[in-house]
């Protein structure tokens, strides 16, 4: 209190410090006009003053107290004010709650999309394999390799263009075990996007994943209830299984334990619930969060269903892109090292699937990419648009470039429909 | 010290009313005002320096009152302090407010005396 008084109102102070001491001197010559002694007269005036000192401290005290009854005479004028215009009022807080909500929406969107790792066990030893090209211009006449997808492509300033989706037969040549302890796919298949799922004569829709054999396993997930999907369940004709989210199961069953075992009908086809996926866990890819993980090869069972759909050829269709591949590195061993071993042989690989010259002069390259944050298809929209802690960068252009030209983005091409006819 | 009412036991904001009254004559430094009010009500009210700055500088603070530094009637340094506009309305207001209180008061006192 008495710092503040000296430090922050000194002037004001010292100003009421020379009125105190003007006051004293009338007093005293008061004192002397009465024929006082000056000594008794000083005496007399100072007991009736008091302690300056006291004085300068209720003054300041004094102001303090005012400056709180002003707050609080202005709180009460608002809140009168307010509840004369209710209507203003309302659209007043709507404004503040809207404005304080989307920013905490956006903040807990950032943190989970740029900040946090995979909720996995020692996500840093993910990699993600991606390939990249010279970049993809809209209206060309392309001649690639891929010849269909069911993914992006997306333009890097760097690499052209790059993207993460394979087709199945990268998948097998993908898995080293020299440098990698699992490897593992998935996709967001179109035929796991939308699912029609049944509980108890209950229809509900859902979100699927399809998943690789090793993706429970490669990312180390241990299920709240029941099993992952393990390579049993993962090849054509085996029990159809599938894995919930765990807020897919508290939703519908009342919990994980109440869900393992069931059997469902997921698009009127019969499925039994083996486990659910533990409550922190979204997957791989921070967009998705799925509420259903399949098998990779139920693919087939569900691509029957549909027109176009999936079938037991596309799994060995060199040309068609379409899952996409995570790996866990060895201990020991870096994403370079892996990168040498596994670029060479996908280079090898993919010059056989070449039909023509031109082809062979644009094949995509093999590389790989830090898998901790999981597969970016959210990061790569909305990361790099928003340029966050990215101060090397050359081209300060090229933020909004990216943001105005999805030019492969709009290449996104679903399925042999779309295949381009053969030379 | 009895019949003397010191102004810490005076009614709340009476003080405020008193300063702004002694004011009207014209600006007054502080000790003419203790002593103007003290003369004024036959020594009855007693105005302590420990209620008067501070009153002075709250009057000052919502623009009752404004001050600025001059030569006293003694010739010494000494802060008068001069009634606003806003300062002579508050008086206004403040003194119709007492009267209405004494009256009230008076009334109520003198239906229990009869």
């Amino acid at each position: 209190m008495n710092l503040k008084r000296f430090f922050l109102r000194s002037h004001e102070d010292a100003d009421l410090k020379l009125e105190l001491e003007s006051h004293l001197q009338h007093e005293i010559d008061d004192n002397l006009a009465r024929g006082l002694s000056p000594q008794e007269a000083r005496r007399q005036a100072h007991l009736k003053l008091g302690n300056s000192l006291v004085i300068r401290d209720r003054v300041w005290e004094s102001n303090r107290i005012a400056w709180l009854e002003d707050l609080w005479r202005d709180l009460r004028y608002a809140m009168r004010i307010l509840a004369r215009i209710p209507s203003f009022t309302f659209v007043a807080l709507l404004v503040m709650a809207l404005g304080i909500g989307a920013n905490t929406a956006i903040y807990s969107f950032l943190d989970s999309l740029l900040l946090r790792s995979l909720p996995v066990s020692d996500p840093k030893s993910l990699v993600v394999v991606s390939w990249h090209s010279k970049p993809w211009v809209r209206g060309d006449d392309r001649h690639f390799v891929m010849q269909s997808m069911s993914g992006d492509v997306d333009p890097d300033s760097k690499l052209g263009a790059v993207s993460g989706n394979f087709p199945y037969p990268a998948f097998a040549l993908a898995n080293d075990e020299s440098v990698f302890s699992h490897v593992f796919s998935y996709a967001h298949a179109r035929e796991v996007r939308t699912l029609s799922v049944s509980i108890k004569g209950h229809a509900e829709t859902a979100s699927g994943e399809l998943v690789s054999g090793d993706y429970f396993n490669g990312l180390e997930v241990v299920p709240a209830a029941g099993r992952p999907i393990v390579d049993d369940d993962d090849r054509i004709g085996a029990p159809a299984v599938a894995v919930l989210s765990y807020a897919f199961s508290e939703a519908h069953f009342g919990g994980p334990t109440n869900a393992a075992g069931q059997a469902i009908l997921i698009n009127n086809l019969p499925f039994t619930v083996v486990g659910v996926a533990p409550p922190e866990f979204f997957g791989v890819d921070p967009s998705m969060a799925p509420d259903v993980y399949l098998p990779m090869h139920t693919n087939v069972l569900l691509g029957a269903e549909i027109p176009f759909g999936f079938t037991a050829d596309d799994y060995l269709d060199a040309h068609y892109y379409w899952l996409e591949i995570m790996a866990r590195l060895r201990p020991g061993v870096s994403m370079a090292q892996a990168e040498a071993k596994l670029a060479p042989r996908f280079a090898q690989w993919v010059t056989t699937t070449a039909q023509d010259d031109k082809e062979r002069a644009n094949l995509p390259v093999l590389f790989l990419r830090e898998g901790a944050g999981g597969l970016d298809t959210l990061r790569r929209q909305f990361s790099k648009p928003l340029c966050i802690d990215d101060p090397g960068r050359a081209d300060p252009c090229y933020c909004l470039r990216q943001r105005r030209q999805p030019a492969a983005r709009a290449r996104r091409i679903e399925k042999k429909r779309n295949r381009a006819a053969p030379e | 010290m009895s019949g003397k009412q010191s102004s810490g036991e005076m009614v709340q904001g009476t003080l405020d009313m008193l300063i702004l009254r002694s004011l009207i004559t014209g600006p007054a430094h502080g000790h003419t005002i203790a002593h103007v009010i003290e003369h004024t009500s036959d020594n009855v009210l007693e105005v302590e320096q420990g209620s008067l700055y501070p009153a002075l500088h709250r009057l000052e603070h919502r623009g009752w009152v404004t001050s600025y530094w001059g030569a006293s009637e003694n010739n010494r340094k000494a802060k008068f302090y001069k009634l606003t506009a806003a300062g002579k309305k508050q008086l206004t207001a403040e003194t119709a407010r007492w009267r209405s209180l004494v009256s009230a008061i008076g009334r109520i006192l003198g239906e229990a005396a009869d």
